[in-house]
């Protein structure tokens, strides 16, 4: 499969990008490496305006940075692959990775990374970019803590967060079948984080 | 959803395509844009199909796929400007139209997957194939007449549709398909070849590319099989082969020239038909 290697290298060649970007912003910032393992990147878009239809990508990594508690000045980076889509049907999930939409072979990698953050009652703003099929637009999600702790085996701090946004996929030039299938598609995802 | 498929793929650019072509009635016989017509027509018709399909790509393109439709403006462009030129501004043309093909269709791999070497190898041994190809269209184009040399182009596009749609892609199949039906009205419509070269009155310059770059899609971006894409690539002269079988007879040659091609790719399309309808999951690519 020529998308494995290609995934492989250009996220590796990413992650050393963003690490090396987030050198200098952290100052005395935690950070914290989501845990794939507890963690999920979820998406739904409507069929033929009857449904729902749900997915995941299974493979994806990132960093959050934190000082203390202050969340408003955290930063997140998530990379995910998209070759990991993942929707309980394996043909949809072959067209789903084809050239008709996320051409995971030519575009393996969807990154977001966060520009800002801003407290709203309970929750939180939470405000950045969104590479997406080789297109970069900016995007907010609703993002909400939802609880902190330590690990009881490794002894090290975790922290959780859910948060929602909805993307038009037409704005990231994937046009194919809009319609059919719904442009809006809402993503949620749910991080679990275990400090360094 | 089928009428949808039936309106963009079908009737839009048959629609476009025919109203060029027919509209280049009304030029002078010596006009370069009368005998460039089909490269024009075909470009316009696969333009229309691809803005409908998938809206207006990006500049630069985000994928290979948006860059079929540059893909196509420029194989039309560089063959109108080569009619009526000499044979070294032909070969200039044939030469920018493939290095284009090669450039818009392998970037990615040549950016993240090839390494330096591989790189140089895939391109120097894909640009060799599609100039010699391309050399080998010629060569039949001339021995053959124009309708003939259509009949087999409309039965390659339409076979490379149905092989697309088996490996996995609905928008390649799509756009693959709409360039066999705009080579068919332009078969109907376009003015007679008088005083055109028999490439440029059947759009090779046009067709050569654009299968070339659906094939090399197909194969490293979507499911189709290397042997599939390498037989793709060799139909257009299928229908030479045949050709020399089936001697007399306008109807009759034509028929052969597009059951050369048939004949050559129906075990590939047998092949991912069993494969496709054997792999029934309750979803098919069409059905969104």
């Amino acid at each position: 499969m020529p998308g494995t290697m290609l995934t492989s290298r250009a996220l590796r060649r990413s992650l050393v990008v963003v690490a090396i970007a987030f050198l200098p912003a952290t100052g005395g910032a935690d950070t914290y490496d989501v845990d794939a393992v507890h963690s999920a990147v979820m998406f739904r878009a409507k069929r033929m305006g009857v449904v729902y239809v749900y997915g995941r990508f299974n493979e994806f990594a990132g960093t959050i940075d934190l000082t203390g508690d202050d969340v408003s000045a955290g930063k997140l980076t998530l990379e995910v692959k998209t070759t990991s889509v993942d929707t309980g049907n394996q043909r949809r999930d072959d067209h789903l990775r084809s050239p008709d939409f996320l051409n995971a072979a030519q575009l393996p990698v969807m990154k977001f990374e966060s520009t800002g953050v801003r407290a709203v009652g309970g929750a939180f703003e939470v405000s950045g970019n969104l590479t997406l099929h080789g297109v970069t637009k900016p995007v907010t999600a609703t993002v909400e803590k939802v609880g902190s702790g330590k690990d009881p085996s490794a002894g090290k701090a975790l922290v959780g967060f859910e948060g929602k946004f909805t993307l038009k996929r037409s704005e990231f030039d994937i046009k194919y079948m809009v319609g059919p299938v719904s442009d809006e598609i809402d993503i949620h995802i749910a991080l679990q984080a275990v400090a360094r | 959803m089928v009428l949808r498929l039936l309106l963009v793929s079908v009737f839009l650019p048959g629609l476009v395509a025919g109203v060029v072509a027919a509209a280049a009635r009304l030029l002078p016989e010596t006009s370069r844009l009368r005998r460039g017509a089909p490269l024009v027509a075909l470009g316009a018709g696969y333009v229309a199909a691809h803005l409908a399909a998938v809206g207006a790509p990006s500049f630069p393109p985000v994928d290979t796929t948006q860059a079929l439709f540059y893909l196509a403006v420029v194989a039309s462009a560089l063959g109108v400007a080569a009619v009526g030129g000499t044979a070294w501004m032909r070969r200039g043309a044939a030469v920018a139209a493939v290095g284009s093909m090669l450039g818009l269709t392998l970037h990615p791999l040549v950016r993240y997957q090839w390494s330096g070497s591989a790189s140089i190898f895939g391109i120097v041994a894909l640009g060799l194939g599609a100039v010699v190809l391309w050399w080998a269209y010629g060569l039949l184009a001339a021995r053959v007449s124009v309708t003939e040399l259509r009949a087999g182009w409309i039965a390659v596009f339409a076979s490379t549709g149905l092989l697309l749609l088996f490996a996995r892609t609905a928008l390649l199949a799509q756009l693959a398909s709409t360039i066999a039906v705009s080579s068919l009205v332009v078969a109907l419509v376009a003015p007679p070849a008088i005083g055109a070269d028999a490439s440029d009155a059947a759009a090779l310059p046009f067709l050569a590319p654009m299968l070339h770059a659906l094939v090399l899609n197909g194969l490293f971006y979507a499911e189709l099989g290397a042997s599939a894409a390498i037989v793709l690539a060799l139909a257009p002269l299928a229908a030479a082969v045949a050709l020399t079988v089936a001697r007399r007879g306008a109807t009759i040659r034509v028929a052969a020239a597009t059951l050369g091609v048939v004949v050559l790719l129906a075990p590939f399309a047998a092949r991912g038909a069993i494969a496709y309808l054997a792999d029934d999951r309750g979803y098919h690519e069409y059905d969104e």
